[in-house]
């Protein structure tokens, strides 16, 4: 038990050193680069709410959701697409670390080469950034006019725990192509591009959309799900379900890592 | 001649290198109508309109921002602030080429890559999500459409140079270029017909060269823009703003270009 708690400590340990020298080389080389971002995902944000405004202000409903409620799912959605962001943003790089042979350093490691893969490049900005993007999603809850109870609440953030563990899963097995075919960036555009559909209520792409979009990959429990708990549509007891299925996906997810890992040649170095 | 024949040819071979890569880029396209098309079905397929778009002018609208988007958007010249601060730049600058032609002819293989694509993809689309859609037949509409399409690509390609160009000045080129997708998947009318805004925004909006991109030749095409010769005036008067300051920022900033890393 100790030593698991020693491991656990030893991953935070090196999770913050590497935030920091992010976060470093960030004020060093690229202070305005950073406003920049801060601006576009602000102004980004802003369009996809006025887009809602604009098509369910006028039509009065959307899928059976009402304007306020439309507006709580984007901003469910947003803020857990931003957690996934912040954390997951090794990713991005990840092809270019097999191109050049870094990912041989992660192998050699003391720690988890999963670990460095996915979750060294936290990016502190989105960090920020999740400050006002909690208010903005406990406004749009508030504004539902749905009361927020403690089991409630409670139920949210295990759902959104459920959702990151899946997504983990998916960023697992896009590393795992990554290994085999050396393609990654465009598989991780993909991924994000039907992400998105989780921007608005799952049950607005049919019933066969909302069954891929809810069992195959976790994009129900990001936004709609979690909104239908607030709004008495989804019985809680359905998560139990859900925790299944992602601890199913993820150990199908380690499997392929490490399967593809036997195929890594490391011919690069 | 024989030379750019050579560039237009290796550019279009660079695509089929990493055969998944483009694939999945493939995919990519396809999954950009999906999200608008099921909003619109949400709220309009059971009939009625919205800011006078029934479904079928919102579907032709979206349709056909996919396609112009491959068309205007498909670009090579995105990679120029790399190209700077890779010290890339240095291969074509020292070779007996035009540097701007050089450009031009890695993005028309771009546009070509992409409309080849695009005629296999837009019969899937359609055998798929069925969308209603209408196609222009007056000639007049057709010819206009095109010459605003040939002046939103030339545009866009000026736009690329003048925000690559921001590496002769900093090595950070990818925040500038997130900022210009961002308010261009807004400002060109990809996300939705910008007649859906308040008239001051969309005046607004229209003394800016975003909605000359999209907005402005899809309207064409549809032949619902009462101000047609106007915003086409307006669009050539762009054209030559963005060609005159992309030469005054790439002298400015080839000056200052040191090769590094090279």
């Amino acid at each position: 038990m100790k030593l698991k708690a020693d491991r656990i400590k030893s991953y935070w340990r090196v999770w913050l050193r590497l935030t920091l020298q992010q976060f470093q080389t960030q004020i060093s080389n690229a202070r305005g680069a950073a406003l920049l971002f801060i601006f576009g995902k602000l102004f980004r944000l802003a369009t996809a709410f006025l887009l809602i405004y604009l098509i369910v202000g006028r039509a009065k409903l959307i899928a059976g959701y009402e304007l306020p409620q439309a507006i709580f799912i984007l901003a469910l959605f947003n803020l857990n697409s931003s957690i996934t962001q912040l954390f997951m943003r090794g990713i991005y790089v990840f092809r270019q670390k097999i191109v050049d042979g870094t990912f041989d350093f992660y192998l050699l490691n003391p720690l988890s080469e999963l670990f460095y893969s996915l979750f060294s490049y936290t990016d502190p900005m989105d960090l920020l950034l999740f400050i006002p993007y909690l208010g903005i999603t406990i406004w749009a809850g508030i504004g539902t006019g749905f009361a927020f109870t403690l089991p409630l609440i409670i139920l949210i953030i295990i759902t959104l725990i459920l959702a990151e563990i899946m997504i983990i899963s998916w960023h697992i097995v896009m590393m795992g192509i990554g290994i085999r075919y050396l393609e990654v960036d465009n598989t991780i555009m993909l991924y994000r591009d039907l992400e998105k559909m989780a921007a608005f209520p799952i049950n607005m792409y049919g019933r066969l959309g909302s069954i891929f979009l809810t069992y195959i990959f976790p994009f129900a429990l990001m936004a709609t799900i979690p909104a239908n708990l607030v709004f008495g549509l989804f019985n809680p007891w359905s998560l139990l379900g859900f925790a299944v299925l992602a601890i199913l996906e993820l150990k199908l997810a380690l499997r392929f890592w490490h399967n593809s890992l036997l195929t890594y040649s490391s011919a690069s170095s | 001649m024989k030379k750019y024949i050579s560039i237009f040819s290796i550019t279009l071979q660079e695509y089929f290198t990493y055969r998944l890569n483009m694939l999945m880029w493939r995919i990519r396209q396809i999954f950009v109508f999906l999200i608008p098309f099921f909003i619109w079905r949400a709220v309009l397929g059971g009939g009625g309109d919205l800011y006078g778009y029934d479904f079928a002018a919102i579907m032709t609208y979206l349709f056909g921002t996919t396609i112009l988007r491959s068309l205007v958007m498909g670009s090579r010249t995105v990679d120029l602030g790399w190209m700077i601060n890779s010290g890339y730049l240095t291969i074509p600058l020292m070779r007996p080429l035009g540097i701007f032609r050089f450009l031009l002819t890695r993005d028309l293989a771009d546009k070509l890559f992409n409309l080849s694509f695009i005629l296999l993809e837009v019969p899937l689309i359609f055998l798929i999500f069925k969308p209603p859609v209408f196609l222009q037949s007056n000639p007049s509409a057709i010819l206009l459409f095109v010459i605003s399409l040939l002046l939103a690509a030339l545009m866009y390609f000026f736009i690329n140079i003048i925000f690559g160009s921001i590496g002769f000045w900093s090595r950070d080129v990818w925040a500038p270029r997130f900022l210009l997708m961002v308010i261009l998947e807004f400002a060109t009318g990809a996300m939705f017909p910008l007649d859906m805004l308040p008239t001051i925004w969309q005046n607004i909006m229209l003394m800016t060269p975003f909605p000359y991109l999209l907005y402005v030749p899809l309207k064409i095409y549809l032949a619902s823009d009462p101000n047609l010769y106007l915003h086409l005036g307006i669009q050539l008067v762009w054209t030559i703003i963005l060609f005159l300051f992309t030469r005054f920022i790439w002298q400015k900033g080839i000056l200052r270009y040191e090769a590094e890393g090279r």
